[in-house]
């Protein structure tokens, strides 16, 4: 695909849409987009030297290749729809919707249509994250019976008192905006089994008082008094195999930021830290601060019993490019991507939707 | 026909006119008068007043029941669609029955009117009636919370040139009638994005209320929650409702923004592409 001749319109041009928006604009891609805002709207005219509209219709019949939606969580719905309609493959910026039926909505017009609707669960195109999947893919740890996931941040709730903390709006608070990962990253790891049991507790904590305190807001402050959602959440799941996993996630903690996976299996375990320490406190894409580790724990006998702790040597790459550019070529063939699919993210829907419940 | 200067000098004005709303404003007031009383309430003869009373009678703004003129439902064939070119009604109404639902509360939805708040919308529910204003009722800007977040959005000169028309008028023991004061409160209701109605407007009634903002900073009109003393304690009037009644403005604010997106997917696709 030759990216200087095609152009990407991105619904939704706050902080999400500048930072696709620099992601497409490195690989040589055009712009367009549209949003509510004419002061946003500006801000990413200048940037991107791109054709701004008030109104997704206008966008959508502007000359543009492909749609990327990524405006609040509830606004989903409507543009991803009218895209697919218009007759673009679009991605959209996870959660899928701010709820169930908004998930639900989508994916069932992506059935009617021949174009297709990617979601933005990107660590799955994190390279650690990839490697640990195919040596899973392979049987390496046997059995795999539980899997823990862990999402903390220290102080990292998103543009608080704007729509990400508006319970209407946004869906939910850190599950459906992290934990959505989270879930993602477990249910591929086990397979996509069915979840038979759920168990989960959602707690506000810090972002409703006056006295939180930050070093970095991560997205602009909004309204003092406007919070409604969970800054953390807790859950358990049991599944149809008989493994078990459990997700533990956190826009703000007294405690080290973490993103880890550990996986127990009959034959080895492992851990995967995908931690970027630039995101518990600040909004930063900083490589530095961000971890790519993976450690497999056997234990074998070679003369005599014995442990073997290994850490593999994983070359770090950028997901969020990645993921871009599978969108890409699979718009350019005009396959249906594997990954990343709607029904995937209605799965994830769903378990978020059980737990607020 | 008599013809008249308009307030402050501005165009030619029909005379009788007034006449008539002045006639309307007492029978509102009075809540329905005999062709007697008005004649007593007004500086006008009798004669005037009847045939004023006869002509609004045939387009129906006005009835007779017995010996008394009472307001004509007419009224609400206009302010139906009066309001409901507001984008705040279209966009608030259910929001504000939420937030009154979880506040056990009424909630309101104020606008402004030439430099008066209208309340335009008044929960379903009805928690307190005797404390309730009623759709219609007018207010100072100055002594109601919902006049206050409207007021604390206009420039300073705007505020000013407000003060200097309306005046900061005394409704209770507590009403703002300081103009440093007032503009201290304005300010701090600015940067919060909430403003308080401590028994200023009436004795016995607090209130709380948040501004609804459209995308390019337009202020659309406030809403507002409202109770007797009584029932809205310090924690209830200064940290709970606060929370509510702002987490209802920003939904009413985004439902304003993306109005015209609900029916994006409905939209036909150009078939040429």
């Amino acid at each position: 695909m030759n990216y200087d001749t095609t152009t990407i319109g991105l619904v939704g041009l706050r902080d999400q849409g500048l930072i696709f928006g620099q992601v497409l604009d490195d690989l040589g891609l055009n712009l367009a987009g549209a949003d509510v805002n004419p002061d946003v709207r500006e801000t990413f005219e200048r940037q991107f030297d791109a054709d701004t509209y008030d109104d997704p219709k206008q966008l959508f019949e502007a000359d543009i290749d492909a749609a990327v939606i990524c405006s609040p969580n509830k606004y989903h719905v409507e543009p991803a729809i009218a895209a697919l309609r218009h007759g673009y493959d679009v991605f959209v910026d996870k959660p899928l919707s701010h709820d169930l039926a908004g998930a639900q909505k989508i994916a069932a017009v992506e059935q009617e249509v021949d174009q297709f609707c990617m979601v933005g669960f990107h660590f799955r195109f994190d390279s650690a994250c990839r490697i640990l999947g195919e040596y899973i893919d392979d049987g390496y740890f046997g059995e795999i019976y539980h899997i823990e996931g862990r999402h903390i941040r220290r102080r990292g709730i998103p543009g608080r008192g704007t729509w990400y903390t508006s319970k209407d709006i946004a869906g939910g608070g850190a599950a459906i905006d992290i934990g959505v990962h989270v879930v993602d990253i477990i249910l591929s790891f086990l397979d996509t089994p069915q979840i038979e049991e759920m168990m989960g507790v959602t707690r506000t904590k810090f972002g409703h008082r006056e006295d939180y305190i930050y070093q970095h807001m991560h997205g602009e402050e909004g309204k003092p008094h406007r919070f409604n959602v969970e800054d953390s959440a807790t859950m358990l799941l049991e599944t149809d195999t008989g493994a078990s996993a459990s997700a533990e996630v956190a826009w703000a903690a007294n405690g080290d930021p973490e993103h880890e996976y550990h996986i127990y299996g009959t034959d080895a375990g492992a851990t995967l830290d995908l931690a970027d320490t630039s995101f518990s406190e600040g909004y930063t894409r900083d490589e530095t601060g961000a971890h790519n580790r993976i450690t497999i724990y056997e234990a074998r006998t070679k003369g005599e019993p014995h442990f073997s702790t290994s850490e593999l040597e994983v070359e770090r790459n950028d997901a969020f490019t990645a993921q871009f550019e599978y969108f890409l070529d699979h718009v350019e063939s005009g396959e249906q991507p594997p990954i990343n699919t709607a029904a995937q993210a209605v799965r994830v829907q769903n378990v978020i939707s059980e737990l607020y419940q | 026909m008599g013809l008249e200067r308009g307030k402050n000098g501005a165009g030619t004005r029909i005379k009788s006119i007034y006449t008539t709303v002045a006639i309307l404003e007492a029978i509102r007031n009075a809540d329905g008068a005999t062709l007697t009383e008005l004649t007593e309430r007004l500086d006008i003869p009798k004669s005037t007043i009847y045939h004023h009373l006869s002509t609004v009678c045939d387009c129906q703004f006005v009835r007779k029941e017995g010996m008394e003129y009472v307001i004509g439902h007419r009224f609400l064939t206009f302010a139906g669609p009066a309001r409901e070119r507001e984008e705040i009604y279209a966009s608030g109404v259910k929001e504000v029955d939420k937030l009154a639902n979880r506040a056990e509360k009424n909630a309101q939805i104020v606008v402004e009117e030439n430099g008066r708040g209208v309340y335009i919308y008044h929960s379903k529910e009805d928690y307190q009636s005797d404390v309730t204003p009623y759709i219609g009722t007018v207010v100072d800007l100055h002594c109601t919370a919902a006049g206050k977040a409207i007021l604390a959005h206009k420039p300073r000169a705007d505020i000013h040139e407000w003060i200097e028309q309306f005046g900061l008028t005394r409704k209770t023991e507590n009403t703002v009638t300081s103009k440093d004061a007032l503009f201290d409160e304005l300010e701090t209701i600015q940067q919060q994005e909430v403003a308080f109605d401590d028994e200023e407007w009436i004795d016995g009634v607090r209130c709380i209320a948040a501004p609804v903002i459209s995308e390019t900073d337009e202020i659309l009109g406030a809403v507002s929650v409202s109770a007797p003393t009584d029932q809205m304690n310090d924690e209830l009037f200064y940290k709970e409702l606060p929370n509510l009644v702002q987490n209802t403005t920003g939904v009413i604010e985004a439902n304003t923004s993306y109005s015209s997106w609900s029916e994006l997917s409905n939209a036909q696709a150009d078939p040429s592409r």
